[in-house]
Parts: C-alpha cells; sequence; structure tokens
C-alpha cells in the first residue's frame, strides 16, 4: 500500500509545546512516528495534551521545541495546508451560514474540492443544504464540519474528539461515513476520543499521551499481542518480576495484573488476551502502579 | 444487486477480532449455501459504512479468505466467491437431515433435555475427532482445512 | 486570495450594505437642505452681511440671522462619531468574531494562510471604511460649500466641520477599524472588544479635539498692531483668546493692563505703562488644512502602528 520511503503521516521528534498563560509544558520530549494509511487513536486523559499536538499537526500552534511533520511537511506551510485537513473539537461553523454556504466556502478557501463528496456526506445525515448551521443539532453540526474536512479530499485527517457529545447512534454512524471514506481512497486518520469501545474496532494504531508525554505509539494488534492479563493469587506476585506491569490491581488474595510479558510467564496464572479497551485503560490508570489493595 | 448476498455483523463485545469475525460469517454463510460460487462479496467501503470498523479489517479478512482459496479479488471489479463450502448432505432434505430428525425426536420422547441432546452430540464428536487426531497428531483447528485441501493434508503426513 | 477575498464579502457584505444606505440617506438630506440655504441666500436676505464672526442681523428689529445650517451640524456630529462607530460596528466583530466562535481555526483549517485571510478581510473592511468616511466628508463639503466661513453659516475652525471634514476623517475612521480590529485580536470577545474600542477610540478623539483647542500641532499666528491704531479684524481667524501688550522692551503683558477697546484712555494707559504695540494670537481660515494634514499624519500614523502590532501578534493569537 505504502512505499517504505514515504514520509509518515506524522513524525515528530523532541516536540514541545508551552502555553504563555499557563506556564507549564503541555507538551514535553514527544517523539513518535506514525505510518501513512492508519487510522490511529489519539488517547489520553483530559490535559494531556491531544488537543495541543493536533493543533500543532495542523498548524495552528507552532511548536516551543522539536518539530512535527505532516506528511513529510511543515504544518500550515502550503503543502501541507492542501493536504492536511483538521477539524477541532467544537467544530466551529459559521452560525448564520446556511450548509451549502458553509460547503461553498470549502470550494473557495481549498485549491482541491470534490463537491459531490461533501454533498454525500452532508445528505447521509438527511441535512437540508438550505438549513442554518446554527439552527442545526451537535450532531448535525458535526456532519456538516466533517463534510467541509472530507471534502477537501485530504490525505491526512485530524480529528480533535469528533465524537464528544454525540449519541451513541450518531456515533456509530459518524464512524461509518468516516470508515467509508478512508476505505474510498488511502486517507490516514488520526482521531483523539474518550470513547474507548469505539476505537476498539476502528483504529489500527495508538498513540497514548500521558501528561504531555508520548507513552505508547504502536500498532494495536501488536499491543494486544503483547499484553496479558493475568489473574492470581497475591503470592504469585514475584514471578512478574522480570515482565512490565503496566496496571495491576488486588482485591483480598486475588490479583488481576495487565503486563507486557519479556519472555514466558511463570507461575500459575490464568492469562487472558485483554482488548484494546482494557490495554488503555490499563495505561491511562497505571498511576495507581503498585498501590497494594487500593479499592478499584 | 449481487454484492448484497450478505451482510456482516459485528460484535464488539465478543472479543473476537472482527477480521475474524468477517472470516466467520462468510464461511457461514458458504456453508448454509447463502453465498454460492460467482457471488459477489460486499465491497470493504460497504462493509465498512455498515459496521463502522476499521477498513484495514476488511482487507484483512478478504486477503485471508483469498489465501484460503475462498474467494478471489479482481481488480476494479471487486472481490468474488470462488468455492463453495456447501456440503452435499447439509441441505434441508438431505437425507443426514432427516436422521437426525428422527434421532432427535426419539431422544426427546425418551426424556432428555435440549441440552442433554447438545452434550451427547457433542460428545460423540469430540470421541470422533479424538480418533482423527490420535492418527495424524494434528490440532483440531486444522481439522476443517484437511478436508478442504486433501493435498495439503497428503503433504503434512508425509512431513510427520 | 480570491477564496478569501469571496468569505470577507460574504461576511462583511451586510456592513457594506449598511454604509450604502447610510451614505446614499446623508447624501439626500444634503442635497436637500443644501438646495434650500442656496435659495434663501438667493433670496438677498443675506447680502448686507459681512465675513466675520459678528452675527448678522436682521434690518427690522436686530435679530441675528442665521441659514438653516443645523443638519449640516448634524452631519458633521455624525463624522465626528464615525471612527468611534466603525471601530465599534467594523472594526471589533473584524477578528474578534472569529476569536468568539473559533471560526479562525476552521478557515485556517482549509487551504489558505493566516495572512492571506487577515489582509483578505482587513482590505475589504479598510476600503469600505475609506470609502465611507471619505463619501461623507466630500458629503460635508460638498454641502458646507455655500455656508464656509460666514457669520451665518459654519465656520473652519468648529468641531463639526475642522474634524468632520477633510482627509483628516478618512485617517480617524481607518483608525477606529484598526482600534476595533486589534482589540478583537486581543480580547476574543465582540462585547468587551466593542467596549475597549468606544474607549481608546472616544479617549483619543477627545486628545484630537484638545490638541486643537491647544494648538499643539498647528502653532497660532501672532498679529501684532503698532501703537493704538485699530487692530487687524479677526474676520474668519481663529482666536486662540491671547490678546495683550507688548513694551519696547518686547515683553508681552496681558490686555487686562490697560482694558480699553481704543480712544484716549487707551493711548494714555499704553504711554503710562510704557507699551508700544498690541497684539493678539489667532490661526488663520488656512490653517484648516495644517490641522488636517496635521490629524491625518497623527491618526494615520497610530493606525499604521496598530496595524503593524495585529499582523505582529497574529502569528501567536490566531
Amino acid at each position: 500500500m505504502t512505499g517504505p520511503d514515504e514520509p509518515a503521516a506524522l513524525h515528530a521528534t523532541e516536540l514541545g509545546f508551552r502555553y504563555r498563560a499557563r506556564g507549564e509544558w503541555a507538551l514535553r520530549e514527544c517523539g513518535f512516528t506514525v505510518p501513512r494509511g492508519r487510522i490511529t487513536a489519539l488517547v489520553g486523559r483530559n490535559g494531556a495534551g491531544k488537543s495541543t499536538l493536533l493543533h500543532l499537526a495542523g498548524g495552528l500552534l507552532r511548536p516551543a521545541h522539536g518539530e512535527i511533520r505532516v506528511l513529510g511537511a511543515a504544518p500550515g506551510g502550503g503543502a501541507a495546508r492542501s493536504r492536511v485537513a483538521l477539524l477541532t473539537q467544537d467544530k466551529p461553523l459559521y452560525p448564520r451560514f446556511t450548509v451549502a454556504d458553509t460547503l461553498r466556502m470549502g470550494g473557495r478557501l481549498n485549491a482541491s474540492w470534490d463537491q459531490p463528496v461533501a454533498e454525500r456526506v452532508v445528505r447521509e445525515g438527511g441535512i437540508a443544504l438550505s438549513a442554518r448551521v446554527g439552527e442545526l443539532s451537535p450532531g448535525r453540526r458535526t456532519r456538516v464540519a466533517l463534510a467541509l474536512a472530507l471534502g477537501k479530499r485530504p490525505e491526512l485527517l485530524l480529528l480533535d474528539e469528533p465524537l464528544a457529545d454525540l449519541d451513541p447512534v450518531v456515533r456509530g454512524e459518524i464512524m461509518a461515513t468516516l470508515m467509508a471514506e478512508a476505505a474510498e481512497r488511502e486517507v490516514s486518520i488520526v482521531l483523539s476520543s474518550h470513547v474507548l469501545p469505539d476505537l476498539e474496532q476502528t483504529c489500527d494504531w495508538v498513540v497514548l499521551l500521558r501528561a504531555g508525554r508520548v507513552e505508547l505509539s504502536e500498532d494495536a494488534d501488536a499491543l494486544r499481542e503483547g499484553h496479558a492479563l493475568l489473574t492470581g493469587h497475591v503470592e504469585e506476585e514475584p514471578t512478574l518480576r522480570e515482565h512490565t506491569v503496566v496496571h495491576r490491581r488486588t482485591h483480598g488474595r486475588q490479583l488481576t495484573a495487565l503486563v507486557r510479558p519479556r519472555g514466558p510467564v511463570g507461575g500459575t496464572w490464568h492469562v487472558e488476551r485483554p482488548g484494546l479497551e482494557e490495554i488503555l485503560l490499563g495505561h491511562l490508570q497505571d498511576g495507581t502502579r503498585g498501590a497494594k489493595g487500593a479499592a478499584a | 444487486m449481487e454484492g448484497d448476498v450478505v451482510e456482516y455483523r459485528i460484535d464488539r463485545q465478543s472479543g473476537i477480532p472482527a477480521y475474524v469475525q468477517i472470516v466467520r460469517q462468510t464461511e457461514q454463510a458458504l456453508r448454509m449455501g447463502v453465498l454460492r460460487v460467482g457471488d459477489k462479496l460486499p465491497t470493504a467501503k460497504e462493509v465498512v459504512a455498515a459496521t463502522a470498523i476499521n477498513p484495514n479489517t476488511v482487507f484483512r479478512a478478504y486477503r485471508d479468505m483469498e489465501q484460503a482459496g475462498l474467494v478471489r479479488s479482481r481488480r476494479g471489479l471487486g472481490t468474488f466467491v470462488t468455492r463453495s463450502l456447501a456440503r452435499p448432505g447439509a441441505e434441508d432434505d438431505s437425507p443426514l437431515r432427516t436422521e437426525a430428525a428422527a434421532w432427535v425426536a426419539r431422544a426427546l420422547a425418551a426424556g432428555l433435555e435440549r441440552d442433554d441432546v447438545l452434550a451427547l452430540v457433542t460428545a460423540a464428536l469430540d470421541e470422533h475427532e479424538h480418533e482423527r487426531s490420535g492418527r495424524d497428531d494434528r490440532g483440531h483447528e486444522h481439522h476443517r482445512q484437511d478436508e478442504n485441501d486433501p493435498g495439503d493434508r497428503g503433504r503434512k503426513q508425509e512431513d510427520a | 486570495m480570491k477564496g478569501t477575498l469571496w468569505l470577507a464579502w460574504r461576511q462583511q457584505r451586510a456592513l457594506v450594505a449598511c454604509a450604502v444606505v447610510v451614505v446614499l440617506a446623508a447624501a439626500a438630506l444634503a442635497a436637500y437642505f443644501r438646495a434650500g440655504m442656496l435659495d434663501d441666500l438667493r433670496s438677498g436676505l443675506f447680502d448686507h452681511c459681512d465675513p466675520g464672526p459678528l452675527y448678522c442681523t436682521r434690518a427690522p428689529d436686530g435679530l441675528p440671522q442665521f441659514l438653516d445650517v443645523e443638519p449640516l451640524r448634524l452631519l458633521g456630529a455624525l463624522n465626528l462619531v464615525l471612527p468611534v462607530l466603525v471601530g465599534v460596528f467594523w472594526g471589533a466583530p473584524l477578528l474578534g468574531r472569529d476569536r468568539e466562535l473559533g471560526t479562525h481555526q476552521m478557515v485556517l483549517s482549509q487551504g489558505v494562510g493566516r495572512a492571506q485571510w487577515f489582509a483578505s478581510r482587513f482590505a475589504l473592511a479598510a476600503l469600505g471604511t475609506a470609502v465611507l468616511s471619505g463619501a461623507l466628508a466630500l458629503l460635508f463639503r460638498w454641502w458646507w460649500e455655500p455656508a464656509v466661513n460666514r457669520s451665518y453659516g459654519v465656520f473652519w475652525y468648529e468641531a463639526t466641520a475642522l474634524t468632520g471634514s477633510g482627509p483628516s476623517l478618512v485617517a480617524a475612521a481607518l483608525f477606529g477599524l484598526a482600534v476595533g480590529t486589534l482589540a478583537g485580536l486581543l480580547t476574543r470577545r465582540v462585547l468587551s472588544a466593542a467596549a475597549w474600542t468606544l474607549l481608546v477610540t472616544g479617549a483619543v478623539a477627545v486628545l484630537v479635539q484638545w490638541t486643537h483647542r491647544a494648538r499643539l500641532l498647528v502653532p497660532p499666528h501672532r498679529y501684532v498692531s503698532d501703537g493704538w491704531q485699530p487692530k487687524e479684524p479677526m474676520g474668519d481667524k481663529w482666536s486662540t483668546g491671547h490678546y495683550g501688550l507688548i513694551t519696547g522692551s518686547g515683553r508681552r503683558d496681558s490686555a487686562a493692563e490697560c482694558p480699553f477697546p481704543s480712544g484716549r484712555e487707551l493711548r494714555e494707559c499704553m504711554t503710562g505703562h510704557g507699551y508700544v504695540s498690541r497684539y493678539y494670537e489667532a490661526n488663520p481660515a488656512g490653517d484648516y488644512w495644517a490641522f488636517q494634514w496635521a490629524d491625518t499624519a497623527l491618526l494615520g500614523g497610530l493606525a499604521l502602528v496598530l496595524l503593524l502590532v495585529t499582523v505582529l501578534l497574529l502569528r501567536r493569537r490566531v
């Protein structure tokens, strides 16, 4: 699908960013690569730096340190602008524009514009072109914003919390539209989300941010295969010493641990293969690592 | 449309990878005769638009089935079924089915419940499988494929 | 560029329409009232009036006589507050609206850069402002023509005329626009941007009036008359209110030392105190243009500085 020397969708080296007002680093020493053609989940807790990272990739912010490249180009530059689309979290649109006006704007502001695609995305949501954007429900507004992003025919689509505030039905519909576009042409998608179950079957790459640092940037299947969920007696814990324990929880004499095994696991354990959601949750929670007997 | 013959349903809670679910559902459709040779599978876009799963998952499932010789993808046209898994004997009016119906009727008449009947069948199948795996010393997961591909099985036996 | 200009037009067309309506309405009123003024002048009622600051009186009862210049002063007043109006309604939302809604992020995620986006919308707003203020200034000038510097009309140094006409009005309006634009960028709320614009533009307008009164930028001329011969008439000059007496050594004293308009008392007083001449300070009518260019340079310069600051901050704030 993609050649090895083709530039990555996202490539960051030593990336750092600090908001002037807050002073502390929102992102720090981030280095990672997201290959092309992937659907990437950008996960992290509130304030972990997800939006900052996407804004940097979209060229809305400039790094304070290090650099980030999108499709091999500098974000915000002419080369990147025509190939990268960013949908920010509040999905801002002009409320007094009609849907048709909004799409016309997309056509005027982009060098390449696919009006049929944009109209189809809007129509799939049952939205009239003559409707005023300000009068649409949040789900429909998201869809119009998405139409604006997809009409651009981007090679890289950056979505900041596209599913927040949407009901499950609309979430499924939006996701289906996205996946269908990804299937039709080779578009790399990076989407940040708190809705972990929605990511399980959609994302094949994961970037996990923790307090401004990149903790994981890996293939989703590799993550699934690289983790094991162990349940057993607390006394068996020493056998885990040579493995990486991502997250552990004790309840009475029972110990449950999410581990990244380095070689075969000794001791008597009930071994399960965790889902992506469990793995991500484990990594997100791992501040409780080592806290014994803590109620979950 | 030809491509509308199957619809995939992805169970997100099952823990089974989505591409495995697609392969299994395709095989089941083939076995039940819902899909026949020459039928066109839905395009990745259609599957994805209906299920909201990663398109690479569908590509992977189709690739796996192509490698297993079940389907063939033709560039620009779609993915087509090349082999049937429907077995003579599984249809509604086959003698085996009639015999099974009669046997089930007898078991129920003897006072067995549904679970007992299923347990009996499972036990019989296990016993049978045990004998077979004793013969060629291979896991039962490969069992089905053995039947599908006698040539392959023959080679493996030579290796063993 | 075409795309961002289209967007700028799409978002500012209501304001442009408003501006056109204002200019058309002002033009209609000007045409109507100016015709009335010309009729009055043609009637011969004002033929006996001299130029000069003293009221022209009606022969029978001695009451002062005026042309109907109140509507003209009203247009002048509108022109006086025009920079504030432009700043609040055109400047403040120019970036403030996008900052408030976050829509600049959406626009900048399309295929256009910041510079192009800003340049298009500011250029359109500046053009609209310049045309609006220019048209209103010219209208005032045309309407004012029959009554310029007449005792029954409007003198050049009245604020409505001095600030409400000429190139300085265009500079002032552009200054208002620049203030509003920067305020919108800094406050990220249209309402507070409008409030700041009102405050700053209003304060600068007051400051400009103060520089006029203090003759800060255009110093007055000193008119000296030797001995006790009559002073040169004030006419259409703008007096500073400073009158006085000058001694043989050149010292200037207040006119209060010899508070007599003329005649023997004045002569005796001046001789007694050793005064050799009298003077007063005023700006001649020709200084209208000096004031105009001074204000144009001041406000235009300020507008350019604000624009520069806006452009420099754009990268950080948007």
